[in-house]
């Protein structure tokens, strides 16, 4: 689905390079062959990928074409719907149409802004929570009674109360993102090594600089989980909200789709969900691996918290 | 960290540090005023307008509502449901995601070859695949369970595959030189040894399996389960108290489900590293 990373091109440069190791330090020569490595294991995985998709497409489509019903389309006509009706833009909108980037634009929009809302509360909060028990102590009943109602069922409370629909999505996206977020930056703080505060407290750092350069780094790998789990959340909520009451967004459209009975354009409008679901994973997947490599962590195999 | 409750604990509101004086080295009591406290805001906003009190009624109203509704005999009906479906999902995630973990944790080629079909499958939300299974097959119980089974799989199945490849290789040389055969270590070696990862994924799967099937009631119109009841409660319009109590049983329903879950996770697995090190 979502490419990826493209192949290293470092095989061919390591290969014309080898020879010349006589002549170049070992060091240098240790470097290219161990990138040759990382650029094979690359392409390999790349490969692996690919072939894995596209067998997986090819039984869905014999599938669909052995036993044809009329609500699952094969693929290839899945796709034939999608080029014709929405790869029908001028290329300064990367050939996509109106129609499309109009509802994906409005569920991209909340999403992001319900989840940078999330976030930025989950992680103030969490932190005050987490350097302070007596505050933990507090509120501890409520998080928890919190974390547990599940967010849609707020939906027609939200209804009535935020007559604006925009409004009424962020919120529930913010009410039911928050949480991983909160939760991970408490653990993350109070996993923190206490030699490392007392450290802090006795060379007296300022508090901008304990916040930015001690707490935040150190708790960072537990709330960048958080984050990953947070942003799956904030579709997931995009999509039911405007499944309620909405005019614009993909799950409005989608929704729309089946109420026609259009069923190749309700198969095409999980494409662009299930795409917006992958990015956000491998986005976030990517930061955190970059930022355990910095600090030293080893790869956590993707693991559910 | 008690060490560190003097140096820390500084709230500057004076009835607040007089509150925490009093209650301190009691959590339960301080959890107990922060309840309290979070309720009388709740009263103030609703009485005072800053909540629409007609939407948001004040706990007084909601909370004795909530109480008279678990005796509504719809209610239970859509609770039993709700508890039904929930339970039954979780039973065929985890039937599922456990064999297919192990085998895939137990064989790495197969691993590499399904993972690009994991990552690719999880990150979508299973309510996207809502309007496509109730055309396929109409919204009923049956169906709902499949999707929650689907929404809950991943945790279980992710830390299974984590949790069967990352055996001890001593153990499985042990095993190898006992004359065990691959299932033999598989069904005791590397499962038994997975088995505190895979109880963390369950306890995850369990919370997001009940979220999945309230949604999936609420969202299919069908006025089943608890989902379906606030639906229901919720199209009438004339009993938001009624709305709101809902909210608060599913929550409640949640928390008790979660406190459970971590509990029972606890006391399982007391032996392993990690609720050691969490309990020290």
């Amino acid at each position: 689905m979502t490419a990826a990373p493209a192949p290293a091109p470092d095989t061919t440069a390591a290969a014309a390079t080898g020879p010349l190791s006589g002549a170049a330090t070992a060091v240098a020569a240790q470097r290219w062959s161990r990138r040759a490595g990382r650029a094979r294991r690359a392409t390999v995985a790349v490969l692996i990928w690919v072939a894995s998709l596209t067998a997986a497409g090819a039984a869905c489509e014999a599938a669909a074409r052995l036993a044809p019903s009329g609500f699952v389309p094969p693929p290839s006509m899945v796709a034939a719907w999608i080029r014709a009706t929405w790869l029908t833009g001028p290329p300064h909108h990367l050939y996509l149409n109106e129609d499309l980037l109009h509802h994906l634009g409005a569920s991209v929009g909340r999403m992001l802004t319900g989840w940078t809302a999330a976030v930025i509360l989950g992680i103030s909060l969490g932190i005050l929570l987490g350097r302070s028990p007596v505050a933990r102590d507090f509120v501890n009943p409520l998080v928890q009674f919190g974390r547990s109602v599940p967010p849609v069922v707020l939906i027609p409370v939200y209804y009535l109360l935020f007559p604006d629909a925009t409004i009424r999505h962020v919120v529930l996206i913010v009410t039911g993102a928050i949480w991983p977020v909160l939760l991970n930056t408490i653990t993350g703080v109070r996993g923190i090594d206490p030699a490392l505060l007392d450290t802090v407290r006795v060379l007296k750092v300022g508090p901008v600089r304990r916040l930015g350069g001690v707490l935040l780094p150190a708790a960072a790998p537990t709330i960048l989980t958080g984050l990953r789990i947070s942003l799956a959340i904030a579709l997931l909520l995009t999509v039911v909200s405007e499944m309620f009451g909405a005019t614009e967004g993909l799950g409005y459209a989608l929704l729309d789709a089946q109420q026609h009975f259009d069923t190749t354009a309700m198969w095409a409008w999980i494409v662009p969900i299930a795409v917006l679901g992958n990015l956000g994973h491998a986005a976030l997947n990517g930061l955190s691996r970059a930022g355990l490599a910095r600090h030293g962590h080893p790869d956590p195999h993707q693991l559910e918290r | 960290m008690t060490s560190h409750t003097t140096a820390v604990g500084r709230p500057g509101h004076l009835a607040v540090a007089r509150l925490a004086g009093r209650t301190a080295s009691n959590p339960g009591l301080r959890g107990l005023s922060g309840v309290l406290i979070a309720l009388a805001a709740w009263e103030a906003a609703s009485r005072t307008g800053l909540l629409d009190a007609r939407f948001a009624p004040p706990p007084t109203l909601v909370l004795p509502r909530a109480a008279t509704l678990l005796t509504e005999p719809d209610l239970l009906d859509g609770l039993w449901l709700t508890v039904t479906t929930w339970l039954a999902g979780l039973a065929i995630a985890t039937a599922i995601a456990i064999s297919v973990g192990a085998v895939l944790g137990a064989t790495p080629a197969l691993e590499r070859a399904a993972r690009p079909l994991i990552e690719t499958a999880r990150p979508i939300p299973a309510v996207a695949l809502l309007p496509v299974v109730t055309l396929l097959a109409g919204m009923d119980a049956g169906n709902r369970t499949g999707l929650v089974a689907f929404a809950s799989s991943w945790p279980i199945l992710l830390n299974t595959i984590a949790g069967v490849r990352a055996c001890d290789p001593a153990l499985l040389d042990m095993a190898r030189l006992h004359g065990h055969r691959r299932t033999s270590i598989l069904a005791t070696v590397r499962l038994p040894a997975a088995a505190p990862l895979i109880a963390t994924g369950l306890r995850i799967s369990t919370a997001i399996a009940l979220i999945a099937t309230i949604s999936l009631e609420l969202v299919t119109g069908t006025d089943e389960g608890l989902g379906g009841y606030l639906a229901l409660v919720a199209a009438g319009g004339n009993d938001p108290a009624a709305a709101l109590g809902v909210t608060v049983l599913a929550g409640l329903l949640g928390l008790a489900i979660n406190s459970a879950t971590a509990a029972a996770e606890r006391r399982v697995f007391a032996w392993h590293p990690a609720h050691i090190r969490a309990a020290s």
